[in-house]
């Protein structure tokens, strides 16, 4: 009697809640993990599948290659940096409790990203065209393409931001606040040695929250450009899409590659500075 | 323990898995034809705001009931569509979908050929004539579209005719707004090399009012007819050989051609506004620019819509004087598909019945020629009896014998340069077009030249 029930229960050790992982591992392996061995092994391999370095060394030796990978590091930083200062002040602002009841104030700004981002893009393009031709008598997406994909970028991407940032604001220590200026600080000091200090861990998962999808998105680019920009993703598009040699998806391997290492990088970056805010956390400089 | 765990949840994966698959099946049928097309490709039996016609058939439903009631055995029709020629040859050479008929244009055609990927048709090239399972196109194609075609040698010696049946053909050129640009205007390709000097004084007529095609093949063409715009001159255009001649060098990329494209496309700053693909035929009805680098078909969409636009915008199309590109899109057969079954609905898309049903739907003109065609084509544009200011255009080149009466067409003098002239260029304008060669082992340079003049601007 005890054996069978002894044995009973080593069958029944079915584990229930660990088995919900199972369609998240399938996923993950399906969808992210073998598409990334793939990237792998189609960067190190040329046409006829022999180990290789080539796609780096034609990827590299390309100077449009650098130009375009600059110019995308430097469309991303400006919009990363322009969402964060416009960010900053809104979070601040909708963190107020009084002002911003139930939250509403926040969906109002969450609101856009419930239309498609494509027309919404369209939408702006046509806007800022319209605005800059009535005032200045040219096409802003015409005549200066870079400056209409950055706004075109935050525009598209200020949620990102400023959500992480509220969220940070929400936990301000409020008697620390006060204590500073009790003790005689100026509002600018206020803001400068607490409120800023503690909300660095929002600060910079604003700036990973935008910078990420900057670097890979090309839609809002082509469009806020007429098509006549390149950036990484483009390149990673064409490489992948309109080319047809033996080559070409080795090639759009290695530029995949080198996009995820940045990305990569921008998250490593984050996770240091998280930790340092950590040890900050309430401390003044 | 871990085994247990994989099984229990592959046990009802297999289940689902196999039930999708049954389904998708749905009632078996004898034969089962996967047609791999472009979109919106083909009559679907639909309005022009997309609702479905009531009691009409779509051309793969006719073709099924028409399969049926001639061999008896029921057919299913796996139609599926790509966007672009690169992502078909892609997804062929992967594997991914292996159709029994596909309808790549031109240039692809002859790549997949060279590279042995195609069936052929039952044609045979001595005799230049059809076996019956192809009697409706033997009968119905038309005399030009089939010369040019014949003309077209691949590298194993035998001819377009042999791997393609055409399906929809066009030019390209410039769609334009004739309130903005006249005719002479846009009648060169060196509209698009045009700077500030060749302006005259306060008056910006060209500055940013052309769009190009993101599409280096197409944008190519532009620059070809630029570069070598002298010895193009120096040709001479009434010589029998002059369209071969031309072709030549509208096919060039060699090393030194493709430098001087790409310098070309990156001095054509001043004239240019952007590349689009899509965009382009919506964007000049709004005004966005003046003038698109534009297929006909598309331009003749455009004109349809601005017309209809409040206020009414009249556009033109114009194939420039230098030349074009003349392209096709055709039936072909990728290797291992059932050859039988293909030529059967490539015969009976052939028919001019169901031709002109989709040459109404889709808009591009259809090579197959006949009563029917000629038919819409008189309901579309002939003026009417009343109309005294009209021109008369003889197209008989393209028609052929295959209709009973001349092909004469009368066209109110208002529509000269526009849908008529877009969809039936005359003898002399197809002349001066040339059909696109694969660039071969240029193709990489190419592409690359290509980022590069991106990369510039």
């Amino acid at each position: 009697m005890e054996a069978t029930l002894k044995q009973k229960r080593k069958t029944s050790r079915f584990n229930f809640r660990g088995s919900l992982c199972m369609p998240y591992a399938v996923f993950m392996t399906l969808f992210v993990i073998a598409p990334l061995l793939l990237i792998l092994y189609y960067a190190f391999t040329d046409a006829n599948g022999v180990f290789t370095l080539d796609n780096w060394q034609t990827v590299f030796s390309s100077p449009e290659n650098w130009k375009v990978i600059g110019m995308t590091f430097v469309i991303s930083i400006s919009t990363t940096i322009i969402c964060i200062l416009i960010a900053f002040p809104i979070a601040k602002i909708l963190s107020n409790k009084k002002l911003n009841k139930n939250a509403v104030l926040v969906y109002i700004f969450l609101l856009p990203m419930w239309i498609n981002f494509v027309i919404r893009t369209i939408g702006l393009k046509s806007l800022v065209d319209g605005a800059t031709e009535s005032m200045f008598g040219y096409k802003l997406t015409v005549n200066y393409p870079y400056i209409a994909i950055i706004i075109g970028m935050v525009y598209d991407y200020l949620p990102f931001a400023i959500l992480p940032l509220y969220n940070q604001m929400l936990k301000l220590d409020k008697s620390q606040i006060e204590a500073a200026s009790d003790l005689g600080a100026n509002p600018f000091q206020v803001y400068v040695k607490t409120i800023i200090p503690m909300t660095i861990p929002g600060i910079v998962s604003a700036a990973t929250m935008t910078f990420m999808p900057t670097m890979s998105s090309y839609v809002i680019a082509n469009k806020m450009s007429n098509n006549t920009t390149l950036i990484i993703g483009n390149l990673i598009q064409n490489y992948f899409g309109t080319r047809v040699t033996d080559i070409s998806n080795h090639i759009g391997s290695v530029l995949s590659l080198v996009m995820l290492i940045i990305i990569g990088f921008s998250i490593v970056f984050e996770k240091l500075i998280d930790k340092k805010g950590d040890e900050k956390k309430g401390g003044i400089w | 323990m871990k085994k247990g765990k994989l099984t229990l949840f592959a046990i009802p994966l297999l289940a689902l898995i196999n039930a999708s698959l049954l389904s998708a099946c749905g009632p078996k049928t004898d034969y089962t034809l996967t047609i791999y097309n472009w979109e919106d490709y083909i009559y679907e039996a639909t309005d022009e705001m997309g609702n479905i016609i009531q009691g009409e058939k779509s051309t793969v439903q006719a073709f099924k009931d028409y399969f049926e009631e001639k061999t008896g055995k029921t057919i299913t029709i796996d139609y599926e569509n790509f966007s672009t020629n690169e992502e078909m040859y892609q997804q062929i050479k992967l594997g991914a979908i292996s159709p029994d008929l596909i309808c790549p244009s031109d240039y692809m055609i002859q790549k997949m050929a060279n590279e042995g990927m195609l069936e052929k048709f039952s044609y045979n090239e001595k005799d230049d004539k059809y076996s019956e399972s192809l009697e409706n196109w033997e009968n119905y194609q038309s005399p030009f579209i089939h010369d040019r075609f014949k003309a077209e040698k691949l590298e194993d010696g035998n001819s377009f005719l042999s791997y393609a049946v055409p399906y929809f053909w066009g030019t390209m050129g410039f769609t334009y707004d004739s309130n903005w640009f006249t005719k002479e205007d846009v009648n060169s390709w060196e509209a698009l090399w045009k700077t500030s000097a060749d302006e005259p004084a306060g008056k910006k007529k060209f500055e940013k009012q052309f769009s190009l095609k993101d599409s280096m093949r197409d944008t190519y063409v532009a620059a070809i007819f630029h570069v070598y715009k002298d010895e193009i001159e120096a040709l001479d255009e009434t010589a029998l050989d002059y369209n071969a001649k031309l072709g030549q060098i509208f096919n060039r990329c060699d090393k030194e051609t493709i430098a001087k494209v790409e310098a070309a496309l990156k001095g054509a700053k001043y004239a240019v506004q952007g590349f689009e693909v899509d965009e382009g035929k919506d964007d000049i009805v709004r005004g966005t620019y003046h003038a698109n680098l534009a297929w006909s078909g598309d331009s003749v969409y455009s004109m349809d819509n601005a017309e209809q636009a409040e206020p009414a915008v009249y556009l033109n199309y114009i194939v420039p004087e230098e030349g074009s590109n003349v392209w096709f899109d055709g039936w072909c057969m990728p290797k291992g598909s059932q050859k039988e079954l293909a030529e059967e609905f490539v015969n009976f898309i052939s028919n001019p019945e169901n031709a002109a049903k989709c040459m109404e739907s889709v808009g591009y003109t259809s090579p197959v020629v006949g009563d029917e065609i000629w038919d819409l084509v008189n309901d579309w544009y002939a003026a009417d009896e009343e109309e005294t200011e009209t021109y008369e255009v003889d197209l008989s080149f393209y028609f052929g014998d295959s209709i009973e009466e001349d092909a004469l067409i009368n066209i109110p003098l208002e529509n000269e340069g526009r849908q008529f002239d877009a969809q039936y260029p005359t003898e002399e304008v197809l002349n001066r077009c040339c059909i696109m060669k694969d660039f071969g082992k240029a193709q990489a340079d190419v592409e690359d030249m290509w980022l590069r003049v991106k990369a510039a601007y």
